[in-house]
């Protein structure tokens, strides 16, 4: 068993060092000194607009987006019993992307495209739900091949979008693809949604806990199976759906935290939930810092920073367990 | 304990039981017997408020089955499963814990007291020195008796056991029955057990279901229902009642080949 107050100290040690980092490291370095004076409101203008109109919100929308992702990562591979799983493997993120391509194809921008994304990932949620449920019968092989499919058919469409499009708006689009903070500049309906959709994945923790061990082992146990499973396809999809709002579909941290979280301190997801929260948050303010100063002035996607740096990490950690 | 009147079940247009009526009392042992594929899980997961029934009325304690709420029900039965899926990583002794889900509330931890618990669970079926071990490590039988260490830490009254000495050694066999018997007998549980062990089980056993497919079913105490003839029938080959060094045992009475 293992202690879970020096873990999440730890994790939340991480997530403070990474946004103090976001916060430090730019095309303009600040130094402590600067960061304090801007922090209390003195200092000069460019440091005080640096860092509150640009690099916080920034920060806590990449720290927001990478727990949301965790925690539905997370609340997928225990709804779908699957640790292949990822928030974006049943269709969420698909609906969203095709809507804000869609958006981007006829020139929106900014709020307009953030509804757009929304929209579509929320009208993918509806769709998987529905034709998922069919006759009646819900389970939760029906759901994941109908994700898959409904998935694979916004991926069709998302191409169509891609080759139709004139060379102009290509490049945005394949940032937002690629997952893109450069315009996150509103961190807090995300961060409420984390907070939030951390509070309701605890208040279900130990029932996660029963239900990853099958679904006849989680009634006889007393979980009422069905409303669970309801539950956490809606939470995981919104938030996954607001993860995908604030910055395009980032990808691996949903996959691979809760499985980092898993090797390191097993499967409680009482513990798994907080820790991937907090440490999905701190592996995507880090990589969004990487993704702005490793060629500054020349911004990266952030999804491809994740997947450099997150694969070796886990391999490196998967083999040690497997060493041992 | 458990009255069941007039149950129907039936699964895939094919029915397990018409009509089925039986009485498990306190400290009685009922074996639930039948060829292949006949439904006994299908009967055991109805009887454990799994899945509905066709017709007819499970009562469990004072109140009807369907009425109780989930939690209190998983105080009340147990059921030890065909099979265990495991598809994350998780330690002997954690999933040993997960017996006490139904005792604890949404907020709470597992106690030093729970945690004694499930190592004396764990002690009594012989793995207490795996119990930081991963479940994927352990051997067949080894995690049917992890499974049953869970069941003990639910500690329900009334037990349904689907095919408890699968993948048991045969002295493991023999204690895990021996520990079922005692429980019933010194706690007055009650077990419900499918099993295809017509020499180890159905010592143990006082009472008697037989499900000869199509509905047709035969329930009572096991001197009246489990006899030659209704044994021959049932399975579809002759058998023949035998005395053992340990009691009565059933043997084929030809060899087939």
């Amino acid at each position: 068993m293992i202690r879970p107050l020096p873990l999440l100290a730890a994790h939340l040690l991480l997530a403070l060092v990474s946004l103090a980092a976001a916060l430090v490291y730019g095309s303009v370095p600040l130094d402590a000194a600067a960061l304090g004076r801007a922090l209390i409101g003195s200092g000069d203008d460019l440091a005080h607009t640096l860092l509150w109109d640009v690099r916080l919100p920034r920060a806590l929308s990449a720290f927001a987006v990478g727990g949301a992702l965790a925690i539905a990562g997370a609340l997928m591979q225990a709804l779908l019993r699957n640790p292949l799983a990822d928030p974006y493997i049943l269709g969420v993120s698909g609906g969203g992307a095709a809507a804000a391509l869609l958006a981007l194809l006829v020139g929106l921008s900014g709020l307009w495209l953030t509804g757009a994304a929304f929209a579509g990932s929320l009208l993918s949620m509806l769709l998987v739900f529905a034709l998922a449920r069919g006759a009646g019968s819900w389970t939760t092989t029906r759901l994941l091949l109908t994700g898959v499919v409904v998935a694979a058919g916004w991926g069709a469409l998302i191409s169509l979008i891609l080759a139709l499009s004139p060379d102009s708006t290509l490049r945005g689009m394949l940032f937002w693809l690629m997952g893109d903070f450069a315009y996150a500049q509103h961190p807090l309906p995300a961060l409420l949604a984390v907070t939030l959709g951390l509070a309701i994945g605890m208040a279900l923790a130990r029932d996660l806990n029963v239900l990853a061990r099958g679904e006849l082992q989680a009634s006889a146990l007393g979980v009422a199976v069905a409303p669970l499973h309801g539950g956490l396809y809606v939470l995981a999809s919104l938030l996954t759906a607001v993860a995908v709002t604030t910055a395009g579909s980032v990808g691996f941290v949903g996959l691979i935290v809760p499985h980092l979280i898993r090797l390191v301190a097993g499967g409680d997801h009482r513990l798994l939930l907080p820790a991937a929260a907090l440490l999905g948050g701190s592996l995507l303010t880090l990589a969004d810092t990487l993704a702005r100063t490793v060629l500054a002035p020349q911004q990266l996607p952030v999804g491809v920073i994740t997947a450099l740096v997150g694969v070796p990490v886990f391999l490196y950690l998967l083999n040690r367990r497997g060493a041992r | 304990m458990l009255r069941v009147e007039r149950l129907t079940v039936t699964i895939a247009g094919k029915c397990v039981c018409r009509d089925l009526s039986l009485q498990v009392r306190a400290g009685q042992r009922w074996a639930v017997l039948g060829p292949n594929g006949v439904g006994k899980t299908t009967l055991l997961h109805t009887l454990a408020g799994l899945r509905a029934a066709a017709a007819g009325a499970i009562q469990l304690g004072e109140q009807a089955l369907e009425h109780w709420p989930p939690r209190l029900l998983a105080r009340w039965r147990g059921l030890l499963l065909q099979h265990y899926e495991d598809p994350f990583s998780s330690t002997v002794l954690d999933t040993a814990l997960i017996g006490r889900h139904p005792y604890l509330g949404r907020w709470e931890w597992e106690s030093s007291a729970d945690a004694a618990c499930a190592r004396a669970a764990l002690a009594t079926v012989d793995i207490g020195e795996l119990a930081q071990r991963t479940v994927s490590t352990l051997s067949g039988g080894e995690r049917r008796r992890l499974a049953i260490a869970a069941l003990l830490v639910q500690d329900p009254r009334l037990m349904l056991l689907d095919e408890p000495t699968n993948h048991l050694d045969l002295r493991h066999q023999l204690q895990t029955l021996a520990l079922f018997t005692e429980l019933a007998q010194r706690q007055g549980k009650a077990l419900v057990m499918v099993t295809h062990d017509l020499i180890n089980a159905l010592q143990q056993c006082d009472h008697a279901l037989l499900l000869f497919g199509e509905g047709e079913t035969l329930a009572g105490p096991s001197e009246l229902v489990v006899t030659e003839e209704n044994l021959s029938r049932l399975y579809g080959c002759a058998l023949r009642r035998a005395r053992g060094p340990s009691g009565e045992v059933w043997l084929p009475a030809a060899r087939q080949v």
